[in-house]
């Protein structure tokens, strides 16, 4: 059947029936639509990355000259936004994809949507997929997938442990501690507050603080400002991508002006990438938020934040090194 | 014949018909008239099958109307109503194409196209003939609308069929040559064989073209019979409550209405 | 109302010629179209690998995986945009009405909406089944519930009128947002995500099979459009005059509704909202072709065929290796373009 020219059709186009032509192409164009798999390198040298944190992941590990294409949420470090873009996660192009010539690519679980996976497998393209790595516990095993993927197992490892300092901290932190303060994580632009089952919460919860949303809503929502006077939160984090979006609005300073948090200074403000995006820099910001959350608390001796907290900066960060 | 018996239309409590008897005979032009409000569009719109009769029965060459399909219909009786909503830019040899939809099967191509160039010369508007519908005056409008009713019967006449043109005022938006050019053009079609009903308000003109005269006032026919019966002064002055009077007897001219100066009867 | 100037006897011969010249670009474009991406394939590659089979697997896949179903799927999807487009401007004597008018796309876009929210819950079964089938099919089933539902509020008594249509499409259309908006809000980011690039469009990522049906039915539905060609020019002279003439106005209303309801379901269940293409094209063959329907409705057909395919060629291309929303392609390039027709249209009629 394959080797039946759509011309042949085209010539006949006058002598058949239209539906009769068109059932024909169709039967052709099913029967020529399979491909075979292709072998997996072992060393690849060619990677398109779907997903922030993964970015962030090979960044760390020095290896970014490999990438040859990024989604647009890998956002950090701000190099990474020089390679050539892909689209968003959720919604990356295939063709694109393939036109980098790419000999791995390295996927969050949350790429979409799910046809174009199952049409990037059918080309026969090496896709990996990191899946349930999105928890703040396994952040470690998700460096060393990465690593291993990229043959660079042992700076896998170095990375992962550096991370211990980091949780040690955490738990160091949270041990001095008694009474949980009331949170509120809000988006700085606007009275968009995270409920239950939602990263922040989570991360708010792992810092040793209660989300006072988490009962009563779940996923992002926008509140009334009614509704958001009747709050009382000890500690707001206003959150934003990069350095002057975080800076929490004026209509947020005003509808919280009489609670605790705003009485007592207790507003701070996050890079939602740093805090939320559950690569090598999140186990610090878990440690900052706590720290935030217990400002009388002491940090281990020794202990040092060392990755930045804003893409701007991340440049001279790599000209550091 | 078309045959209506003891119509009767009523639309909620209101009377738009009131028991009419009423026929056309081929070869002959009844013409319908009446004040405002009479019910004579009522009674046009009854008899082409478009208002629900609330009492009595239309018949068609023997058949009742509700027996005959739309098609049939079509082949059996052509409608000029008065309004039209077509603001689609179609030519108005289009225009009159459109006649032929309910011959398609039975006539050739050539002599449907072969019925609109008669009947578009019939009326006047060869000249017309690639001209943007949309763009005529209201007068070419109407004739060209007379023109596709009048295409739309021509194969049944050719075939010596009993057809029917219903035309409601077709006149309403002509100058005078025109009038009575369109008024022609309904003599010719009659003396094809069709039978023509039309609708009317100037009264000169249904003088001068009826052959009988049917006079609603309320839904109800106040008079009927050829013009010098229908067009008394008593019935005028009943109706239409004007002082006037038919005359018929000065030599080369048609018959008119003639007004006295002292119009209306009631001051 | 687009006026047009007084119309010469060319008119008849562009009509004449105009369908197989548009046949001829349409075939050319689906052999450039498919030649264009990405990976860079040559035509002379692209017909070989069209004829025969190769060794370079990467390649092949591009060609019979990725572009032709995508470049199929635009042909089809605009042809019948077009076409049900022009239809609804004929069923409401409007220029100016598209599907989206009696709320056939939000009924769509209902079920597809339902189908990411409530896919992980709700409808969890029915999401699980049918895998990524789910979301087209749950709009397309969704669709067809809405047009049957706006359908028996319009054929109320034995009629079928354009404004009780018209009055039901409006109240079901504001229904219908009302529960996306109601479902928008319940939605957590990755599904708000996901239904806002639903409602931009996309024709990538459907393989052959998953076109086939899509395909099927636009077809089908494009050839009883077709059929209706002649009873559709006679009902522009107005509903009374229609019936005088010997149509059935009822049937034929009843028709139209049918034929672009399940032409348009098919359509944008698979591809999400694409605008204008239902507009624009009837628009512009109307002003090259006139109103009849027997030229004007084929010609809508290629002409929707080879807007949309030209406007996703746009759309993967333009942005490499990233891709544009072909709603925004659409728009920007249908919109000027529109633009320009209207003003020589009325300078012309001055």
């Amino acid at each position: 059947m394959k080797t039946v020219s759509i011309f042949v059709f085209k010539l006949n186009l006058t002598s058949m029936k239209p539906l009769s032509i068109l059932f024909i192409m169709f039967v052709t164009l099913l029967a020529n639509s399979y491909v075979h798999a292709s072998p997996q390198p072992v060393n690849p040298q060619r990677i398109v990355v779907a997903g922030g944190s993964i970015t962030e992941v090979i960044y760390a590990l020095g290896e970014q000259q490999r990438i040859v294409g990024v989604d647009s949420t890998s956002v950090y470090p701000a190099a990474a936004t020089q390679k050539p873009q892909i689209g968003y996660v959720r919604k990356i192009s295939v063709e694109g994809v393939l036109s980098l010539n790419p000999d791995l690519i390295l996927a969050e679980s949350d790429i979409g949507p799910k046809k174009m996976v199952e049409q990037l497998k059918l080309t026969g393209a090496n896709l990996v997929i990191l899946h349930e790595n999105d928890n703040f516990w396994r952040i470690e095993n998700k460096i060393e997938q990465i690593a291993k993927q990229l043959n660079v197992v042992s700076k896998g490892n170095m990375l992962a442990d550096s991370l211990q300092a980091d949780r040690k901290a955490l738990s160091y932190i949270l041990e001095q501690t008694s009474t949980k303060p009331k949170v509120l994580v809000i988006r700085s632009s606007k009275l968009m507050v995270a409920g239950a089952e939602t990263t922040a919460d989570e991360l708010v919860t792992i810092a040793g603080g209660v989300n006072m949303m988490a009962q009563t809503m779940v996923n992002w929502q926008t509140i009334s400002s009614e509704a958001a006077l009747a709050l009382n939160p000890d500690v707001i984090i206003s959150m934003g991508i990069g350095a002057n979006d975080q800076q929490p609005s004026a209509e947020i300073l005003s509808v919280f002006k009489y609670s605790n948090a705003i009485k007592n200074a207790r507003i701070y403000n996050f890079d939602a990438l740093y805090l939320l995006s559950m690569g090598p820099r999140t186990p610090q910001a878990a440690v900052e938020l706590a720290h935030a959350f217990y400002p009388k608390t002491r940090l281990p001796d020794g202990y040092q934040y060392r990755f930045l907290k804003l893409a701007e900066n991340s440049t001279k960060q790599q000209d550091e090194r | 014949m078309l045959i209506g018996n003891q119509l009767s239309v009523k639309i909620k409590h209101k009377t738009l018909l009131d028991n009419i008897d009423f026929y056309v005979k081929p070869h002959e032009i009844v013409v319908i008239i009446g004040p405002n409000g009479a019910g004579k569009s009522s009674l046009m719109k009854a008899l082409s099958g478009d208002l629900p009769l609330s009492g009595g029965t239309i018949n068609i060459n023997q058949r009742e109307l509700n027996e005959y399909s739309l098609l049939e219909l079509a082949k059996l009786r052509a409608v000029l109503t008065q309004s039209y909503e077509l603001d689609f830019p179609f030519t108005v040899n289009e225009v009159v194409d459109m006649a032929h939809f309910s011959h398609q099967e039975q006539c050739t191509q050539a002599t449907l196209k072969q019925c609109s160039n008669d009947a578009m010369k019939a009326v006047g508007i060869t000249h017309l003939a690639q001209q943007c519908f949309t763009q005529l005056s209201g007068g070419e409008k109407q004739r060209t609308q007379l023109a596709r009713v009048l295409c739309q019967l021509q194969p049944s006449l050719t075939q010596q069929k009993n057809a029917y043109l219903l035309i409601d005022e077709p006149t309403a938006s002509l100058d005078l040559y025109h009038q009575y050019e369109v008024m022609n053009q309904a003599v010719t079609t009659a003396k094809q064989g069709a039978g023509v009903v039309a609708v009317l308000h100037d009264l000169s003109l249904a003088a001068s073209f009826a052959d009988r005269i049917y006079m609603l006032d309320k839904g109800k026919v106040v008079a009927h019979g050829s013009p010098e019966e229908v067009l008394t002064q008593r019935h005028l002055s009943n109706v239409y409550n004007i002082n006037a009077k038919l005359q018929t007897d000065i030599e080369d001219v048609l018959p008119h209405i003639m007004v006295a100066e002292k119009t209306l009867t009631n001051i | 109302m687009l006026a047009l100037g007084n119309r010469l006897l060319a008119q008849q011969r562009i009509r004449v010629l105009s369908i197989p010249v548009l046949f001829i670009i349409c075939i050319l474009v689906f052999f450039i179209a498919l030649s264009q991406g990405g990976v860079v394939i040559t035509l002379r590659e692209t017909m070989l690998m069209l004829t025969q089979p190769v060794d370079d697997q990467l390649k092949h896949a591009i060609i019979w995986q990725i572009r032709l179903p995508r470049i199929l799927l635009s042909m089809v999807v605009g042809a019948g945009l077009a076409t049900c487009g022009a239809a609804m401007q004929a069923l409401f004597r409007n220029p100016l009405a598209d599907p989206g008018l009696i709320g056939i796309a939000s009924g769509a876009a209902l079920g597809a909406v339902a189908t990411i929210v409530l896919g992980t819950s709700l409808f969890a079964n029915f999401s699980d089944n049918l895998g990524y089938y789910a979301v087209p099919v749950g709009a397309f089933l969704s669709c067809i519930a809405v047009c049957m539902f706006i359908y028996r509020l319009g054929a109320q008594n034995g009629r079928f009128t354009i404004v009780s249509l018209l009055l039901a499409g409006i109240a079901v259309n504001a229904i219908v947002n009302a529960i996306i908006g109601i479902l928008t809000l319940v939605s957590n980011e990755q599904q708000l995500r996901d239904l806002t690039f639903w409602s931009m469009g996309s024709l990538a990522g459907n393989h052959l099979a998953m076109i086939m049906p899509t395909l099927g039915i636009i077809i089908g539905c494009c050839i009883g459009l077709l059929r209706l060609s002649k009873p559709l020019n006679v009902y522009l002279l107005g509903e009374a005059q229609a019936k005088h003439v010997g149509i059935n106005v009822t049937k034929l209303k009843k028709q139209v509704f049918i034929y672009t309801a399940l032409c348009t379901a098919a359509a944008v269940a698979i591809t999400g909202v694409i605008g204008f293409v239902g507009l624009i094209v009837p628009h512009i063959m109307r002003l090259i072709l006139g109103p009849d329907h027997r030229y004007l409705l084929p010609a809508c057909m290629l002409g929707g065929a080879l807007m949309l395919s030209l406007a996703d060629l746009f759309a993967r291309t333009i942005m490499l290796p990233a891709e544009v929303p072909i709603g925004l392609i659409t728009s920007a390039i249908g919109g000027p373009f529109f633009l320009i027709m209207l003003l020589k249209t009325y300078q012309g009629a001055k």
